[in-house]
């Protein structure tokens, strides 16, 4: 059984939306509204280590945007 | 073969073909139950018919094949003889039914059609056939024969049906037929197959199945249910097209319908390597005259698929049919042989079956040269098989699936079979449409599933929780909103000292957004420092009041948690948490000031962070679950909503604040104007303790988990007090699989505390679907299982299969829950967030994510939810999500502990528990010493056992089912009981633990006991010694040994309280 998030041996993009979030998504799957790759295609393990490497304040822009400040 | 004498009635013994064989053991399974291999045929039969001469045409072809004269019976060395017996003539009963009408007549058909399938047939007697002639006017009959499915197959009766017509048309005293081919001719061509080659083939078409392909959702009960029928005929057209098809792509209409049938099975159950049966004809061409043997040929042998979801139908198919060509010449090899080579057990339990005799009109008048001739015939056999699909061929392609309606049921197999035209179709119209692109649902069940179902949205209602529980203060500020046993906070004074604790932590540096963990037993100070912790802006986090500090510590470093908020009792461990987390975490006491200089600013919005829950996580390190205000709110609300709370409630606060649920426990009650009753801890985990105090304080709502209400009602009927709880009107039980007798055993103490299943992630705000169970909880039984209900409002659930699409009702998927629920993700980090947190691509909104839980699930035919099970090795123990793998890291971390893996079991009373195996120099007691130091207690396994090596499977890796059952392992020592009191107590261990003995001083921790088996353990003791001891005590000394001398030392037990109104006084110091 394969699922569709754990296949080592499966492509994968990253994906962000508008708020900073960051997804790992199968290359095979069209991509959803709202989401743009930001990364890709690569291997899953790539694709998690670039989400470590750039997805840095996992705060909502909209929120980070309201505090108007740095992290607490 | 024994030499039958000349005056012998014994004719001849025949070994049986190993489909034979398989059949006896059916018909043998239980022989009272109905025999489902005793199958009928009606032969319409027109023009004129001469009764007599039919009946000895029947005697006539009956003497003429010897099969047909077999019994069945068991030779001296144990196997199986047909039994070929002289003079046998066919049993034959004759009805007229012609003075009835045709209603009439069908009806009375029907009648006896159905008592006739029931009439078993004895298989050691001869013969297994019977005969039913019935007159339906002046030129009509209907023939009815009866047979046992070992007799012969679907392609012996036209044989037997035009010779009998042709005795029937022939001039009395004249044998019209050509010599016979015996069925014996076939035994002996099956004898002198090579099996070892077939044995190789069959080898190498199965090598490496990981196990057979299952559909039944539950196993099927033993013995025989005949099964229901659904059926469709595809258009002429479509079966055109699909007769075309196959012809273009040199494919046989039985590999595409093979080829379709793997793919739906391996959606079922999301396989991309499945097997199921087909019946072959076993007529080997090279065996002279083979189409005109009466007897059973046929073989059922496995069809393997392999699925690749990129790969296109077309390519499927091909690759299918090449794959069964190399089979072919082994087809003869018997099933039970085959399921030994391949080594997984059973291979399969449904079956496709292509027919191809003749039941079409043309096909039928070829069986008679006279004037009496067959105008349709209606077959009624089935196989055990819970699911078989049979297609009939014609210029209508006719499909049936006969499925067994005690596994499933009706709406079940008519959608399956309605799956099944519409890949037929799809694959007509593009045959390189992939796997992967084949959309199995149709619009209205794909409208049903995404969105009927999910039609949870409403007005958000967001505000701040401080805000709603400051308005209740305004109106009601006498009103008690916090207890505990002897202590209240009235509505004033809590929103006083929350704004104060609000104050305290601005002005200490808090800021929005702050991270402040709470180090608290679970006392009235607690709620305070929730929402004092939400009134400044920050978000809480509970910690395990007595976690390892290392492990505290760990989680603060790691999650950038900078405060530290510490019961004053706890202030000394919070400053050692503090220094081993290095130095960047402040410490600040929890204390009971009450009025601020000035209202604190309300802060929050409904992004910011309300609070993080610490989960296992399977790498061996914690995973703090980040929820939103928003998804809190929405929560909040939904429990207010579907429990109906009012001010007039209590609930209970019994949740380790460690689980997420102690949020709503809390917060739920206070921002409608209730009460919140906490507990201790001592008292949340001993079922009497618990109930009993919910009994005094008048609780309304109760939550709990399986695991507990399982360990209180095994005491009420054990002969413990059942507390009355009048005001108890809702029950809600969560975190682990709900058993039905349960709930049936609850209800018939607490009828009025109505029980709510219910289901959720911590990632997503806690509880995603509330299921309401009413009394009558069998019928609410769905395959055995309770439901765990609808998507709470706001929330979604979507069922998906590999490729993210989603499945039918009533099929298995991977659950994914979308909406307001769905938290930020993981605190610190991305990538686990980013694993689990991923695109919605069926939200209106762009950008939405939704959460992948890692649960199997399937949506009833109503709409509400059934969990299935782990998809991984997270399990839950009372409740308590748990990653294996963080168990077996701390294991692996311990000093001398080479090899560690830990499993799941059931003790004595059906609960639960981990068992730890390990390898290595160390001890058990050290190794429980070094877990309980790293990790939280309802981590630490129960058991420890100590292995010289693991086993291993064949290729090396662990053969977790060959670890040995702890009871073979764990075993008694130490001293034997002297005294009377001592014996009762090693008695009531020994009982609780499922051992056959304890000894004075084996520990209760150490022999399986854990803290739902110590309930049970303290009201045992309570019930047969009559004395009162608490669950602290056994913590305390954990021995029989122990517990025998306190009862000693202790002054007869003092009389339970009685229930008496709540004694009130002010909260304070």
């Amino acid at each position: 059984m394969s699922n569709p998030f754990e296949n080592d041996a499966a492509p994968y993009l990253v994906l962000r939306n508008h708020e900073n979030q960051h997804s790992l998504w199968p290359a095979a799957t069209a991509v959803p509204a709202g989401w743009t790759r930001v990364h890709g295609e690569d291997t899953r393990q790539g694709c998690l280590d670039y989400v470590e490497a750039h997805w840095t304040d996992m705060r909502p822009a909209s929120l980070v945007a309201a505090l108007g400040d740095p992290r607490p | 073969m024994s030499q039958p004498t000349p005056q012998s009635r014994i004719e001849d013994v025949l070994p049986l073909s190993p489909l034979q064989d398989g059949l006896l053991f059916h018909a043998q399974y239980d022989e009272n139950d109905t025999d489902i291999y005793v199958a009928q045929l009606l032969f319409h039969l027109s023009g004129p018919l001469d009764p007599e001469r039919l009946r000895s045409a029947a005697d006539a072809v009956l003497e003429r094949h010897a099969v047909l004269r077999a019994g069945f019976l068991r030779r001296s060395n144990g196997d199986h003889a047909q039994v070929v017996q002289r003079g046998v003539r066919v049993p034959w009963t004759e009805t007229d039914l012609t003075d009835r009408d045709a209603a009439a007549q069908r009806a009375a058909l029907d009648a006896l059609l159905h008592d006739d399938r029931r009439r078993r047939f004895d298989l050691t007697r001869a013969p297994l056939l019977r005969f039913t002639l019935l007159r339906t006017g002046p030129q009509e009959h209907r023939l009815l024969l009866t047979y046992h499915h070992i007799l012969m197959d679907g392609w012996s009766w036209p044989v037997l049906v035009r010779e009998m017509l042709t005795v029937h048309h022939a001039e009395p005293g004249r044998d019209p037929l050509p010599a016979v081919t015996p069925y014996r001719s076939f035994l002996t061509w099956l004898g002198e197959r090579d099996r070892e080659a077939a044995r190789e083939a069959w080898k190498r078409a199965l090598a490496g199945l990981s196990g057979g392909t299952r559909t039944a959702p539950t196993a099927p009960g033993p013995g025989g249910v005949l099964p229901d029928r659904v059926e469709t005929a595809l258009a002429e057209e479509a079966t055109a097209r699909l007769t075309a098809l196959a012809r273009s792509l040199r494919l046989t209409p039985s590999i595409v319908l093979q080829g379709l049938w793997a793919v739906l099975l391996g959606q079922r159950v999301r396989s991309d390597d499945v097997v199921f049966g087909a019946v072959v004809s076993g007529r080997a061409p090279e065996l002279p005259g083979v189409a005109d043997i009466v007897g059973l040929l046929i073989n059922t042998v496995p069809v393997r698929v392999r699925i690749d979801r990129a790969e296109p139908l077309a390519e499927l198919l091909g690759r299918l049919q090449e794959e069964q060509a190399q089979l072919i010449d082994h087809h003869h090899l018997g099933l039970t042989e085959i399921q030994q080579l391949a080594g997984a057990g059973e291979l399969f339990d449904s079956c496709v079956a292509f027919q191809n005799f003749p039941v079409d009109p043309a096909g039928l008048a070829a069986l008679s040269d006279g004037e009496l001739t067959v105008t349709a015939v209606e077959p009624y056999d089935a196989a055990h098989y819970p699911l078989s699909l049979t297609a009939i061929p014609g210029p209508r392609l006719c499909l049936q699936i006969d499925y067994r309606p005690d596994v499933f049921d009706r709406d079940d197999a008519d959608a399956l079979l309605a799956r099944l035209v519409r890949v037929l179709d799809a694959l007509t119209a593009d045959p390189q449409l992939t796997v992967g692109d084949l959309d199995t649902l149709s619009a209205a069940e794909r409208h049903r599933v995404l969105t009927e179902w999910n039609d949870t949205a409403r007005e958000e209602d967001y505000a701040e929780a401080v805000e709603r529980v400051r308005a209740h203060a305004a109106r009601t500020p006498d009103a008690p909103a916090v207890t505990a046993e002897g202590l209240e906070i009235p509505y004033g004074e809590l929103i006083a000292r929350v704004d104060a604790l609000s104050s305290r932590l601005l002005t200490a540096g808090v800021r929005a957004g702050s991270l402040v963990a709470v180090l608290s037993e679970p006392t009235v100070r607690v709620p305070v420092a929730l929402l004092g912790i939400l009134g400044a802006g920050a978000a809480y986090v509970p910690l395990d009041p007595e976690g390892p500090v290392g492990r505290t510590a760990g989680l603060l470093a790691d999650g950038g948690i900078g405060w530290l908020l510490a019961a004053p009792d706890r202030r000394a461990r919070a400053e050692e948490i503090a220094a081993a987390a290095g130095g960047t975490v402040r410490v600040l006491t929890l204390d009971d000031a009450a009025g601020a200089a000035e209202r604190p600013p309300a802060a929050g919005g409904r992004d910011a962070l309300a609070y993080v829950c610490f989960t296992s996580g399977s790498t061996g390190k914690p995973k703090g679950a980040m929820v939103h205000r928003r998804g809190m709110n929405n929560h909040l609300l939904a429990k207010v909503e579907d429990l109906g709370l009012t001010a007039a409630d209590s609930v209970v606060m019994n949740a380790p604040l460690t689980f997420d649920i102690s949020v709503w426990q809390m917060l739920a009650p206070l921002i409608t104007g209730g009460r919140v009753h906490m507990v201790s801890r001592d008292t949340a985990r001993d079922t009497q303790a618990l109930f009993g105090e919910a009994a005094r304080e008048g609780i309304t709502v109760l939550e709990t988990v399986p695991s507990f209400v399982r360990a209180a009602v095994d005491l009420w009927d054990t002969g413990a007090p059942v507390p009355a709880l009048p005001a108890l009107r809702r029950f809600i039980v969560n975190g682990e699989v709900l058993p039905p007798e349960l709930c049936a055993r609850w209800y018939a103490r607490h009828p009025a505390a109505a029980i709510v299943n219910a289901y959720g992630l911590t990632e997503c705000s806690d509880d995603n679907t509330h299921a309401f169970i009413p009394h009558d909880v069998a019928g609410q039984l769905d395959q055995g299982r309770l439901p765990v209900g609808r998507p709470l409002r706001n929330n979604r659930l979507y069922i998906l299969d590999q490729g993210l699409a989603p499945v039918p009702p009533g099929v298995p998927g991977e659950l994914f829950i979308a909406g307001t629920g769905v938290g930020p993700g993981y605190l610190n980090d991305p990538r686990r967030t980013a694993e689990r947190y991923v695109p919605d691509p069926f939200s209106g909104e762009p950008g939405a994510r939704m959460y992948r839980t890692g649960d199997l699930a399937r949506f009833r035919a109503d709409g509400q939810l059934d969990f299935l099970g782990r998809q991984d090795h997270q399990v839950k123990i009372r409740g308590n999500r748990i990653e294996l793998g963080e168990v077996e890291t701390a294991l692996r971390a311990a000093p001398g502990v080479t090899e560690a893996v830990v499993a799941v079991d059931r003790d004595g009373a059906g609960q639960q528990r981990l068992i730890a195996y390990f390898t290595g120099a160390a001890a058990p007691g050290e190794v429980r010493g070094a877990l309980a130091e790293a990790l939280p207690g309802y981590m630490v396994p129960s058991m420890f056992l100590h292995l010289p090596a693991f086993p291993l499977t064949t290729n090396g890796k662990l053969d977790r089912k060959a670890l040995p059952a702890p009871a073979t392992v764990a075993h008694s020592t130490g001293r034997a009981p002297a005294t009377d009191r001592e014996r009762a107590v090693c008695e009531v261990f020994a009982e609780v633990l499922g051992l056959p003995t304890a000894g004075l001083d084996d520990d209760f921790f150490a022999h399986g006991g854990h803290s739902l088996l110590a309930s049970r353990l303290v009201g045992r003791i309570r019930t047969v010694l009559g004395s009162d001891i608490g669950i602290r005590d056994l913590f305390a000394t954990p021995t029989p040994a122990g517990i025998a001398a306190r009862l000693d030392a202790a002054a007869p037990a003092p009389a339970r309280p009685a229930l008496r109104p709540r004694a009130r006084r002010a909260a304070g110091a």
